[in-house]
């Protein structure tokens, strides 16, 4: 029982570190390609532990990051809810596929979770689409590899789950 | 372990789809009620509870980054520094000196125009937090929020001009919007000659336009905007930006004219929070047994007698920060006593609220309106018909009204005051 505290405390730390990278302020050209830090973590605690990480947790998430960012409340709520579904449903396979595979379904995440942020943003203030909207799905894809490795290594150091 | 893998053996509780569901109504039913009403505030504050200390540590490192900065400063550029900083006092202060006499006068002058007049504001300095929410926004975050009476709307300042606006409080943070961020304008007027028009932000920190002005407009590079007080958040006469280009475009009605903005938005790392009385200052008040003049007036005969209040208020919300989880309404009764001397806002703002921050109250103004003629021209029609008070209506007021209006018209600048 006293593993399992720990183990939640370990998780919120790092989707702590997540949201604090996400509004890390950077010069502007480094800006656009900041990629979305938080998803990419629960994308892999979800991937890794599917019976801790649900739905309603990746939800809650969601909602501190709305308050977090000043956008409309429900906005990354709904995101990280709808992705944390998509990798719940095909958690299985995705740990069997070789890395770049792995790649590909991460690049097809973030970005349907992109797509989605601008959808309710226009919703909520209408604005022309810009391709540069899109770079942080890049680099994301691109982080994807090292942030698995990182938090592998923290895991099974820290005998997490 | 033991008890996770019971607990995945017989999983109870509603399935991954209904959980999905209930979590996508939560998600859309949130975002409509935040889109429509401000309703979900509350919600939002007691959440930034939680996250306030991310963006407080997210914070740290420029912070600390500067402070080491300032630390390793030598001994002659601090010495050199305070020397010029005392000059600049010296020949600020210099400058009040002379800006009360020319209140006063201003003060006399319209009292002799029969018409209204707006004094004092009170200022809160606030800290800009560096973090980056929005990539795409000019919106910043301030370190001061509700529990120092910073309410939405507010307009925000830095010593050099008008910054932007605050657009949404939570308990210990506000966020700010630029002047420059696409969605923002500001009522505008050249202060050579008084031509009104609106700048619109540009989404470059540097850059305003102002698309409304036909080709002939007189305005010219190098011509200084200020605030209009048209459109009731920014207070009159504040600069906003140099006009740095005006570009004739013969094939269409308007033409290209862009400003810089006076303020270094790319730089700032403290602003000042204004609080503005709306309201305008009614003259020729009777005046009250129980109310001091925080001045002497420069004629008393002549003079209106101004209901002046020191700026006890914004010390006081800040006072009961510690007991009070509301914000602190600003506004007090302009009949309640002027006995809170202005003491400093914060540690490091000095000189706010001491400059005899006079603050006229709703009730003054409404009490006057009966016997005052206030001149009150519409927000934005500019050249329509004056707006009288609901309880002004008999033909002679509005005959005086008229009269009034001619004469200033008459002037060059015409000052123009906005009221609800």
């Amino acid at each position: 029982m006293n593993s399992n505290y720990y183990g939640s405390f370990f998780y919120a730390i790092t989707i702590v570190i997540a949201m604090g990278l996400k509004i890390m302020p950077l010069p502007v050209a480094f800006q656009l390609w900041n990629p979305d830090w938080v998803l990419l973590v629960l994308i892999y605690w979800v991937l890794v532990l599917p019976y801790k990480f649900g739905v309603f947790g990746s939800w809650l998430v969601g909602l501190l990051t709305d308050v977090l960012t000043g956008r409309l409340l429900g906005q990354y709520a709904l995101i990280y809810a709808l992705t944390t579904y998509i990798c719940l449903k095909l958690y299985k396979r995705v740990r069997a596929f070789p890395l770049l595979q792995q790649g590909v379904f991460i690049f097809g995440c973030l970005l349907f979770a992109q797509i989605l942020v601008f959808g309710i943003e226009t919703f909520d203030n209408p604005s022309r689409f810009q391709w540069s909207f899109l770079l942080p799905v890049i680099s994301g894809t691109l982080v994807w590899p090292f942030t698995g490795m990182i938090l592998r290594v923290i895991r099974i150091h820290q005998r997490v789950g | 372990m033991q008890v996770i893998f019971i607990k995945l053996l017989f999983a109870t509780g509603p399935s991954i789809n209904t959980r999905l569901l209930v979590a996508v109504v939560l998600s859309f039913a949130l975002l409509v009620i935040d889109h429509q009403s401000s309703r979900l505030n509350s919600l939002r504050a007691g959440l930034s509870f939680i996250v306030y200390p991310i963006l407080f540590a997210v914070d740290l490192p420029s912070k600390f980054f500067s402070e080491i900065s300032e630390a390793a400063v030598g001994y002659t550029a601090l010495l050199s520094e305070n020397k010029r900083l005392k000059e600049q006092q010296f020949i600020s202060d210099s400058k009040l000196l002379k800006f009360a006499a020319l209140e006063k006068e201003n003060i006399r002058l319209r009292s002799l125009l029969d018409s209204s007049y707006k004094i004092g504001e009170q200022m809160l300095v606030a800290e800009i937090l560096s973090v980056n929410s929005a990539p795409f926004d000019h919106v910043v975050l301030v370190n001061k929020g509700s529990r120092f009476g910073v309410h939405d709307k507010q307009p925000v300042f830095d010593t050099q001009g008008v910054v932007g606006q605050v657009i949404r409080t939570l308990p210990f943070s506000s966020e700010v919007m630029l002047i420059t961020d696409p969605n923002h304008a500001i009522p505008v007027q050249v202060n050579r000659n008084g031509l009104r028009t609106i700048a619109v932000g540009s989404g470059q920190l540097n850059r305003l336009v102002l698309p409304f002005l036909p080709n002939n407009a007189d305005i010219k590079p190098g011509d200084l905007l200020i605030t209009s007080g048209l459109g009731g958040i920014f207070p009159q006469g504040y600069p906003v930006a140099i006009v740095n280009n005006f570009e004739i475009q013969p094939h269409k009605p308007f033409a290209m004219i862009s400003a810089t903005p006076k303020a270094a938005l790319d730089r700032i790392r403290e602003v000042l929070i204004v609080w503005s009385d709306s309201k305008s200052v009614p003259l020729n008040l009777p005046p009250a047994s129980d109310q001091s003049k925080t001045e002497a007036p420069i004629n008393a005969d002549s003079l209106p007698s101004v209901t002046p209040k020191t700026s006890g208020t914004v010390s006081h919300a800040i006072s009961s920060v510690a007991s009070q989880s509301k914000a602190v309404e600003h506004k007090v009764d302009s009949t309640s006593e002027l006995t809170e001397p202005s003491a400093e806002l914060t540690p490091n703002a000095t000189n706010e609220s001491e400059t005899s921050a006079i603050n006229a109250s709703e009730e003054a103004a409404a009490q006057s309106s009966l016997s005052n003629k206030r001149l009150l021209l519409q927000e934005g029609e500019v050249e329509s018909q004056p707006i009288v008070d609901p309880n002004t209506k008999s033909e002679t007021d509005l005959t005086e009204i008229a009269k009034a209006r001619a004469m200033l018209r008459n002037k060059d600048q015409t000052q123009v005051e906005e009221d609800e």
